[in-house]
């Protein structure tokens, strides 16, 4: 792909160390989850023992299983009978959000950035994103919830990789006011989404989803052939951002943008209120579950 | 348009919309649906097959365990002893076909049950009784004791062992019980042939010494008779050898064992009677170092006219011209059963006695041929004669029963 290519020596560095660094353990388990989404014919048993390679992410599934929230009447105990109890692809997206949350962690907070703030802000946009798909496309949407969850990776790598130079790029968007995609490449020479794209497409993940991620901030530059992720992205970013949910990387809206990417999705604003209203219920939901 | 229509309108655009997300969502559903009952499908044969692959499992395993159960019934139920099982509180908890049968009760009336509870009026310290077995985890064995069967009062052998679990743990007592009442009868009967045929040995026994006493009784007779000295040296002789079967014959006779002579007192009483014999005017002081030996029938007969032979030699030979002289007699038996015999003397030496040595055979005294032969043939052991000052004769033979 052509598309990292020219990038400065710091970035080609950043994925190096990113690769061999503890960011790289959600590889499989969120690879593994991508190529079942997008097989028709793979099956519940090979989610199964892809969980399974994960002892951390099975106990934490079965705990998720034996909860409350699932008032199932028998103990869980192995992932089979999750599966079978909760649901196939309930169950995928747990592992997804489960593997990746794991990055999301540290609780340090810079101006108004958190990573707990980031995990909420990327969940709303995964969840919305896939609702769009569901209700207004009738697509089942995995791939893009999926981005959703990741489509601010870049941002936890800066933070934790060139952490001086991205509290730098904090304060230039807190106090100058600044978009963070501009104080990104103005500091650094690339921004959070070329990093988590050439990671992604490092790791082998499907074009659609790496050019999604990439151009999340500038839908319309993107190539024709992914618009809809691309756009469903941004409008999910802009709708998280109107509704305060979480941290938003863009504080700076641009609405018209909006509206065109609203229109080219063939989306009314009624379509917009409604979800929104699915988003909160949603997200209710998945803080009483304590995801968030 | 005024407001309320307004309101109205964006309302029922609102279902509208909400109504086209249901349409959409439904026939996802339908479709997640349809692919989510293919996979559970797909799940649910393979959790019937993995438990139709573990009953499987478990019916042979089920199997097996009924064959050992079964052999295990067959081995308890074969024997000819009396086995048991007990807990740690002393409870039967399995008895063999042989239990019920001699004790004439059904498993039902001893299991879970203690000894004394099963038989509270016949007490029984050995089978009622586990304490030092469970206490110790040591076997008990061959404990003799008496039980109440069918057949009534039964004298028994009882072997107790402990009943550890898999881990080791003393939890009960296994206990094996033999009827001996057949052996105690054989034993009976085996001590009574024992104890008539001892009689009958003491008899011969008896009738043999009276018959050499008879024997040597009629050689005295007669050698009162004769004249000639020589021909009165060859009976005195001969009635020694006679004397000296006696000997051995009455020792035996007095002897509690018959396989067990005591040599000791055989030399002794010899060498008193041979001092008798040859009393000479040469002062002659028998000194005798002899240790414990005891010698079975076979050795003690040979061994003693060896002796004999030897010592009336010393009286008769070695010490002619002297006023006085010593003999010394020993005999020992190490631990594995070498006997050595030792005549020793402080005479006038072998001198033209030399041709009696052993090996000298043609030239040599008919004592010393018959010692060497009866060494050498009936105890297949050594004599070796040294002369210096004196004669000294050593004679090592193996006895072991």
């Amino acid at each position: 792909m052509t598309l990292f290519e020219g990038k400065n020596e710091r970035f080609q560095g950043l994925l190096q160390t990113v690769d061999n660094s503890d960011i790289s353990s959600i590889k499989t388990v969120v690879s593994g989850v991508m190529r079942i989404i997008n097989d028709p014919r793979s099956t519940v048993k090979e989610l199964k023992e892809l969980i399974e390679t994960d002892p951390p992410l099975t106990a934490r599934l079965l705990k998720i299983a034996n909860s409350a929230f699932y008032s199932l009447q028998r103990k869980v105990s192995e992932i089979e009978q999750a599966i079978v109890l909760i649901g196939f692809d309930e169950l995928k997206e747990l592992a997804l959000s489960q593997k990746v949350c794991e990055l999301f962690i540290k609780e340090e907070r810079i101006q108004d950035y958190s990573r707990p703030l980031l995990w909420k802000h990327s969940i709303a946009v995964a969840l919305l994103s896939k609702m769009i798909y569901r209700k207004e496309f009738g697509l089942k949407g995995d791939n893009i919830y999926a981005a959703g969850l990741l489509h601010e990776l870049g941002i936890v790598i800066e933070d934790q990789f060139l952490h001086p130079q991205f509290i730098e790029i904090l304060n230039a968007v807190h106090e100058g006011g600044r978009n963070l995609v501009d104080a990104e490449t103005s500091v650094l020479g690339f921004h959070h989404a070329e990093v988590c794209g050439a990671l992604l497409d490092h790791w082998s993940f499907p074009s659609e989803f790496v050019f999604s991620i990439v151009y999340h901030h500038s839908g319309f530059e993107q190539p024709q052939d992914f618009t809809s992720m691309v756009l469903t992205l941004y409008v999910s970013d802009c709708i998280c951002h109107k509704n305060a949910i979480g941290y938003s990387d863009s504080p700076l809206q641009n609405d018209e943008a909006y509206r065109r990417c609203l229109n080219t999705l063939g989306i009314d604003e009624t379509s917009v209120d409604v979800i929104t209203v699915d988003l909160k219920k949603a997200m209710a939901r998945v803080e009483s579950r304590g995801f968030v | 348009m005024d407001g309320q229509t307004r309101e109205l309108e964006a309302k029922v655009a609102f279902l509208e919309t909400q109504a086209k997300h249901l349409a959409n969502e439904m026939t996802l559903v339908k479709d997640e649906y349809e692919r989510a009952s293919r996979s559970y499908y797909e799940l649910y044969s393979e959790m019937e097959n993995k438990v139709l692959e573990k009953s499987q499992e478990l019916k042979v395993m089920y199997r097996r365990l009924k064959e050992k159960n079964h052999l295990l019934e067959v081995i308890l139920n074969s024997s000819p002893e009396i086995i048991y099982f007990k807990d740690e509180m002393s409870r039967f908890i399995e008895v063999n076909r042989m239990f019920t049968r001699t004790l004439g009760l059904s498993k039902f009336e001893i299991l879970g049950k203690t000894y004394g509870e099963v038989f509270p009026d016949k007490p029984n310290a050995v089978l009622g009784d586990d304490s030092s077995v469970i206490g110790t985890g040591e076997a008990e064995l061959h404990k003799t004791s008496l039980i109440e069967t069918t057949r009534g009062r039964t004298p028994v052998l009882v072997d107790k062992v402990p009943y550890k679990d898999i881990d080791g743990k003393v939890v009960g007592v296994v206990g094996f019980v033999q009827d001996v009442s057949e052996l105690k009868q054989a034993e009976e009967e085996i001590l009574s042939s024992l104890k008539e045929k001892e009689i009958l040995l003491k008899e011969i026994q008896h009738r043999v010494k009276n018959n050499i006493q008879v024997i040597s009784s009629l050689i005295d007779l007669k050698s009162r008779k004769v004249q000639n000295r020589e021909a009165l040296d060859i009976l005195n002789e001969i009635k020694n050898k006679v004397f000296t079967m006696a000997l051995i014959h009455a020792m035996l006779f007095d002897a509690d064992r018959f396989d067990r002579i005591d040599m000791k007192l055989f030399v002794s009483k010899l060498v008193s009677h041979l001092s008798q014999v040859y009393r000479s005017e040469t002062r002659i002081t028998p000194v005798l170092r002899c240790e414990d030996v005891f010698l079975s029938m076979k050795h003690a007969m040979p061994c003693g006219l060896v002796i004999n032979e030897l010592v009336s030699n010393v009286f008769k030979h070695a010490f002619k011209g002297r006023s006085e002289g010593r003999v010394e007699i020993s005999l020992a038996q190490s631990d594995d059963g070498n006997v050595t015999v030792g005549i020793r003397d402080d005479g006038v030496g072998m001198g033209d006695r030399a041709a009696r040595a052993p090996g000298a055979e043609t030239n040599g005294s008919l004592g010393m041929k018959l010692a060497t032969l009866i060494v050498r043939d009936q105890l297949k052991g050594s004599i070796s004669v040294a002369a210096d000052r004196g004669t000294s004769v050593e004679i090592a033979f193996r006895a072991v029963a």
